[in-house]
């Protein structure tokens, strides 16, 4: 009763979430004054005077020239419906231009948050359990320096460096696995670094516990401490970052992608961007903000089997 | 981004650091030298003319793609043009477009949840709901959203980033009044008989208007970076005007042939930032200890 009870308010705050990012988005995109159509008209190559009877016949088509409110009821009764819309540049279904570019792109994050986490915990591990104060000292920086570096910068001159002056892995190309190098570790060091800095700062804490302090006095190894009693205490509370961390990697792929050329789902937002294509933007908040809510549910769910205390606690303290 | 660092703020001072605090004189060399820097951005960002005397759209063919030299510093880029002059007057869209994204951002926040919390109960809860909201959608992503909505050109930019940054302010001006709210002078005030507003004005936004300073001190640097982001995606100043994150996009296809175009303005944002960062942890008392 008391599980059942604890999913219901999750899965009604997850529609929520759902529910506010769709209105939000809806109310930028088509609340601001934006104008789709005559942009869509200039870009088919009749430049000059535009046509007042045509734009007012595509306004008539898309809905544009109804009241919001209207617009709002009929989206989102469409949103509920699995109707996402049709891009008002290429006229096809917003689902099948998205899902052109979905699989590359989770590849392409999926090895990036892999990427990440590994260099993360390693960083955090060392940094925090290294008796050696100046090593402490240069890796406790890195973080910091690396969210300093704009991502594009970061993605061109690792090109520069490994493509163009020792020719070691590919500058562009989605199909060969080496051409996933580059943009991989474009992705995954600014995520990494947020990940070792919330890492570290757990494990420093931890270190400092009671339970650790009593293992160490009756004589455990640091290698055995570390692996039995820190690590586990320390990585729980870094899992609540999980459903940002994946934001964050969607929105990275933006950028990567449109520094490495490569086509995927970051392509597609930016051009969608490019041409105001009102519907396939809002269709990429909303996707931002079910992974966000689907990563967050697998983490709720992952907690009892983690930690063995809020299994016994009966699930009260979440 | 932002969520992130609030997660990061809100545990901050919790762990006890066993390393060493640097030296003294190192960290006043390290302050100083990045207050110079800034310093020196922003004369370029408000007087560009007192640090070159070149114009960044003068175009000279004979000079085209050469490699940093005395005579140009930074380069030049493919039609000739100098790129340290561009870089200069680039800081000046750049910066100041990141000065106004924090400013909307402090603005806006502030005003949301000064309200929201001292108004409090079902607004309240409605509001901090849709700040998760907000908090959990990418900044880039909103920033775009909004991008799409009002078209492109630095002070577009500007907005969104700001707009992608409101929720951080809103929410910790309202834990704000929540903390101040409680005292006994907020007490003493009301049973002096002041109006709600006066209370607001006079006495819940200045005893809360120091740490939402510091953190706009904080979003600065991440402002320059995300507002750098989205000149490079191609939605700032429209060609030939320089932004900082639109000069590292010009220089992508000279990668092989001329290093300069992309690595140096690349270099100038992440020396701001750094410099920024680091006065921010300075005015930051709480920060300042952990280190």
């Amino acid at each position: 009763m008391l599980l059942l009870r604890y999913w219901g308010a999750k899965l009604a705050q997850s529609v929520f979430v759902l529910w506010a990012a769709f209105t939000l988005s809806f109310f930028i995109l088509y609340g601001l004054p934006s104008d789709p159509v005559s942009l869509m008209l200039s870009q088919g190559g009749a430049s000059g005077n535009l046509d007042p009877e045509a734009i007012a016949a595509l306004n008539r088509e898309y809905g544009f020239d109804r009241p919001l409110v209207l617009q709002y009821v009929d989206h989102l009764g469409a949103f509920l419906r699995g109707d996402f819309g049709t891009s008002i540049e290429q006229g096809q279904p917003v689902v099948d231009i998205v899902g052109r570019g979905i699989g590359s792109t989770t590849v392409l994050a999926l090895a990036g948050f892999g990427v990440a986490v590994a260099l993360g915990l390693a960083l955090a591990v060392v940094a925090s359990s290294t008796r050696m104060r100046w090593l402490r000292q240069v890796l406790q920086s890195l973080p910091p320096l690396a969210l300093s570096l704009p991502p594009f910068w970061l993605g061109l001159v690792l090109l520069q460096l490994f493509s163009f002056t020792f020719h070691w892995f590919p500058s562009f190309g989605d199909r060969a696995p080496n051409t996933l190098v580059l943009p991989t570790l474009t992705l995954a060091i600014p995520v990494s670094a947020t990940i070792a800095q919330v890492l570290t700062k757990n494990f420093l804490t931890t270190w400092q516990q009671p339970f650790v302090q009593v293992a160490q006095a009756k004589g455990l190894g640091r290698p055995r401490l570390l692996s039995r009693h820190v690590l586990r205490n320390a990585v729980i509370p870094a899992l609540t970052m999980a459903g940002i961390t994946f934001g964050h990697l969607l929105a990275g792929t933006v950028i990567t992608e449109t520094v490495f050329s490569r086509a995927g789902l970051g392509r597609v937002t930016q051009q969608a961007v490019t041409q105001q294509d009102l519907p396939v933007v809002q269709f990429v908040v909303v996707l931002a903000a079910a992974i966000f809510v689907v990563v967050n549910l697998l983490v709720d769910g992952l907690y009892p089997v983690i930690d063995p205390r809020i299994r016994r606690r009966g699930l009260v303290a979440a | 981004m932002s969520a992130v660092r609030s997660l990061l703020v809100g545990h901050r001072g919790a762990a006890p650091r066993p390393s060493a605090r640097p030296r003294r004189w190192t960290r006043w060399i390290g302050l100083s030298a990045s207050a110079a820097f800034v310093v020196l951005v922003l004369v370029g960002a408000f007087f560009p003319t007192l640090l070159t005397g070149a114009d960044p759209l003068a175009v000279d063919p004979t000079a085209a793609l050469q490699a940093p030299s005395a005579q140009h510093v930074f380069g030049t880029d493919y039609v000739g043009r100098d790129l340290y002059t561009r870089v200069v007057y680039g800081s000046s869209l750049s910066l100041r477009g990141s000065l106004l994204a924090v400013l909307i951002a402090l603005v806006a926040g502030s005003l949301i949840g000064l309200v929201s919390g001292y108004v409090g109960g079902f607004v309240d809860t409605f509001v901090m709901r849709v700040i998760d909201v907000i908090l959990a959608i990418p900044g880039l992503l909103l920033s775009m959203t909004v991008v799409t909505a009002l078209g492109f050109g630095t002070v577009n930019v500007a907005i969104a980033v700001g707009v992608a940054s409101v929720a951080v302010f809103a929410r910790l001006m309202r834990a704000e009044v929540y903390r101040v709210r409680g005292t006994r002078y907020i007490e003493a005030a009301r049973l002096v008989g002041s109006s709600r507003l006066r209370i607001l004005f006079r006495h819940l936004l200045p005893n809360s208007a120091g740490t939402v300073l510091t953190l706009a001190a904080l979003e600065f640097g991440g402002a320059i970076l995300a507002f750098s982001a989205l000149s490079f995606l191609g939605y700032g100043a429209q060609p030939p005007q320089p932004e900082w994150g639109s000069l590292v996009n010009d220089g992508r296809g000279y990668l092989q042939t001329a290093w300069w175009l992309t690595t140096l303005p690349g270099l100038v944002i992440i020396l701001t930032v750094l410099a920024a960062n680091r006065i921010s942890r300075a005015l930051d008392p709480d920060q300042e200890a952990v280190r």
